[in-house]
């Protein structure tokens, strides 16, 4: 039946091969590694506390002395010893530096707020502290899980950054009928979603015609905001912490 | 009436009966050599020395499987998460049946109704270290006795009768990685282990003790030091000392050959090969030894200098047939690295290799059967097929002599992204370099699957050994790390991560049956009778599941 398949693919010569550069390889690990170790304290822009504005002061110091504060902490202050090696010290480095060059200034969060709460639109499917839509992200404290630039980026372009947890689906009913939704589940005789609206659903595939990965419905706000008014959203969203 | 058939009358002075052991309780290694013969048993891991995981039992058929019924459960007694997951295959030996519960405890009990004669309870060490959950596959059989490796480097042998320690040796030291995990392998009079620790930059071995007294007999090094063969081949700083070479799957025996075969586990550090150029022998290879003094006879490399981690620790499938015209003595071998092997197995000559999932890390062989290899780990990043976690691991793939077909249970359209990184050994801990990305989680540890298709999925594949040629293909949403069993009357029983567990017909994969287990199937089926009834057994989650159809 599929004979022969094998020999046709390797003779097609299968090369998919992809290259990451070195600095894009660094961010990443760099960002898992500050995710994980410094936002706590310094916040997704490395902004908050006492420490103050880690990220801008990045770019001011030397790489060495950078990666030696990361390694060895700051003597009477919170910050203690990381315990990270040298290499990834460096990696954290090299993300405080992208932070600082990728951050939104300015912006008025009152406006930012009045925006998000009414002409928006985004509590038809964002929740804020109890309030709005189930389907999405909810937006409680996303201040302090979120760079300012991931959430300019996400309000411009919904499909740039998109967690496995929140991938929308088609599934195309024998019947005719489309359920669109939040994948929650899947296996090889079942699907389980969340509905657009809010249902939990679960759908057999002997129902099924086609289930379809689709684009975030959310809709890009690029024509709908100036760059002004754009910082001011993500001023306002920068601001709700837990 | 107890199993046997044997009145135990409860009056004084019948002391004698009390020692009368059965002769058939007694497993010999002539019943080892001839356990074809007693398919209602399951004697070693692999069912026989020739692990082709096939039963002759002919019960359960495609005509009846959709009526097979659970007939009883056992559950684990310690915590059976995602990382301590239930690997053990049980053996059968008349009616009692003998498993390990996760992390090392062996279980005894009545293969009619799953009820607990004992338990024997190992306590690891807080010195153990394991890279990939405290797990067991099994026990082997000698005689009265079993034998267990632990996960903090003992080898145990426990009375098959009461469950008590006979003796135990350390076989090397859990605080520098060295774990057992692997279900030992008994041939004569010896019983033959190797360790895991691939991670932990150990110098792996095959090790032979004595059943009655743990007297280490032989050890053959896969990992050869200065003035062994294959030392050569380990270039840069002394690199052979924490060259890896583990061994953590249930090797093969041919008794007419008197060859023993095991696959051998991937070099250290892992993903970075810089610190030990050269092939890096034995490492991802099948080694042909003399059971008697461990001397090694052949071998074959399927990944030289292998910077993927792609362990060579698969069940070397000893399958005869005619082939290409000839009538011949095979091992076929579905590798981690994607490739279907065919070897001599008297003389380990590479006869053919093919992709039985997408590979892009080589593209053809040379006529010794060594692969040209086009992609490896680089500092920027790269992407090669299949994943680092393989095409198919160390779960058990099955040939039928029926069908003549060789199912593996496979993980298709995998990759991962391998960077290279500095690596420095350190005592103790994990010596592999930077992980590697995987779209799938190597573990199963999440309960919900939202993965893109293109991120990879499980499957039973169905290959020709003749031609490579995939005749039939059951594909799951996600992947598997269970085992299959193959029936002479053309089932295949195997599961996945869903939890599913499928009988399937053996020619074409039609599922016929399935049922829904709840847990991770990581563990080979088995199929074995009592009283002429038979049953199918499968580890799910933290049960054993066994099945059997109606009376």
């Amino acid at each position: 039946m599929r004979a022969g398949l094998l020999a046709a693919a390797w003779l097609a010569g299968i090369q998919a091969q992809e290259t990451f550069t070195a600095i894009e390889l660094d961010r990443s690990e760099g960002g898992a590694l500050y995710e994980a170790r410094c936002m706590g304290c310094h916040g997704p822009d490395g902004a908050y506390g006492d420490a103050g504005d880690i990220a801008a002061r990045s770019v001011e110091l030397a790489g060495d002395d950078l990666v030696r504060v990361i390694i060895g902490g700051v003597a009477g202050t919170a910050m203690s010893p990381s315990g990270l090696t040298a290499f990834e010290a460096g990696t954290v480095a090299a993300y405080l530096r992208f932070v600082a060059s990728d951050r939104v200034t300015g912006g008025d969060a009152a406006r930012g707020r009045e925006f998000v709460s009414n002409d928006g639109g985004c509590l038809d499917c964002h929740a804020i502290d109890g309030v709005g839509g189930l389907i999405a992200p909810d937006l409680t404290g996303i201040g302090s899980r979120r760079r300012s630039g991931q959430l300019r980026d996400s309000l411009l372009d919904p499909n740039a950054e998109v967690r496995t947890e929140y991938r929308f689906v088609d599934a195309r009913l024998r019947d005719g009928n489309t359920v669109r939704g939040r994948l929650l589940n899947q296996d090889t005789f079942s699907v389980q979603l969340l509905s657009m609206a809010g249902r939990l659903t679960a759908i057999s595939r002997a129902d099924l015609d086609a289930l379809e990965f689709i684009d975030s419905p959310m809709p890009s706000y690029g024509d709908r905001l100036t760059s002004g008014a754009l910082n001011d959203v993500v001023r306002y969203l920068t601001t709700l912490r837990p | 009436m107890n199993r046997n058939g044997i009145a135990i009358v409860l009056t004084a002075g019948i002391a004698a009966l009390a020692c009368v052991v059965p002769a058939s309780a007694q497993i010999t290694a002539e019943r080892l050599l001839e356990a074809a013969d007693e398919p209602e048993n399951w004697l070693t891991y692999s069912g026989g020395y020739d692990s082709l995981r096939h039963t002759t039992l002919s019960g359960i058929t495609p005509e009846n499987v959709a009526d097979l019924r659970l007939e009883w459960v056992y559950q684990v007694r310690s915590r059976a998460g995602a990382a301590e997951k239930f690997e053990a295959t049980p053996l059968v030996v008349d009616g009692v049946m003998y498993t390990v519960t996760p992390p090392n405890d062996v279980v005894a009990l009545d293969a009619l109704t799953g009820r607990v004669f004992w338990i024997y309870s190992h306590t690891p060490s807080q010195d153990a270290r394991v890279c990939c959950g405290r797990v067991n596959r099994g026990v082997a059989i000698h005689g009265q006795t079993l034998f267990m490796g632990t996960i903090d480097a003992r080898l145990l042998a426990i009375d098959a009768r009461t469950g008590r320690l006979k003796w135990d040796v350390q076989v090397g030291d859990p605080r520098l990685g060295y774990a057992l995990t692997v279900a030992p392998l008994v041939v004569k009079d010896r019983v033959v282990v190797g360790p895991a620790g691939g991670e932990y930059g150990i110098r792996g071995f095959i090790v032979a003790y004595d059943v009655e007294t743990g007297e280490e007999a032989w050890r053959f090094n896969t990992v050869p030091g200065p003035g062994e063969p294959g030392n050569e081949t380990w270039g840069g700083d002394e690199s052979w000392r924490t060259g890896g070479g583990s061994i953590w799957v249930t090797g093969s025996y041919d008794p007419d050959l008197d060859l023993m075969y095991w696959g051998v586990g991937n070099p250290g550090p892992d993903w970075n090969g810089d610190s030990r150029p050269g092939d890096n022998l034995y490492t991802d290879s099948v080694v042909a030894l003399d059971p008697d003094d461990g001397s090694l006879q052949w071998h074959y490399q399927f990944t030289p200098h292998d910077e993927m981690d792609y362990d060579a620790v698969q069940i070397p499938v000893l399958a005869d047939m005619n082939w290409r015209g000839e009538d011949r003595r095979l091992m076929l071998w579905a590798n981690r690295n994607g490739l279907l092997y065919v070897l001599d197995r008297a003389t380990g000559e590479f006869l053919h290799g093919s992709p039985f999932v997408e590979v892009n890390w080589m593209d053809g062989f040379d006529e010794n059967g060594r692969p040209n290899q086009v992609l490896a780990p680089s500092e920027g990043g790269t992407l090669i097929m299949p994943n680092n976690q393989g095409a198919t691991n160390w779960y058990s793939p099955s040939y039928s002599p029926e069908t003549g077909l060789f199912y593996i249970p496979s993980w298709v359209d995998t990759f991962s992204v391998y960077t290279k990184r500095p690596v420095e050994y350190v005592e103790g801990q994990q010596f592999v370099g930077a992980f590697p990305t995987m779209a799938m989680p190597a573990l199963g540890t999440r309960p919900t699957n939202v993965r893109l298709p293109e991120e990879g999925y499980g499957a039973i594949q169905a290959v020709d050994p003749e031609t490579g040629a995939i005749e039939w293909m059951f594909p799951m949403t996600d992947v598997t790390d269970s085992g299959v069993l193959s029936t002479a009357t053309n089932l295949v029983f195997a599961g996945g991560r869903e939890g599913y567990f499928y009988g399937l017909d053996a020619r074409d994969g039609t599922m016929l049956w399935r049922q829904s287990l709840g847990g991770q199937i990581a563990a080979g089926p088995m199929s074995y009778a009592v009283n002429g009834r038979q049953y199918v057994a499968i580890a799910a989650g933290a049960g054993l599941f066994v099945f059997a159809l109606p009376e």
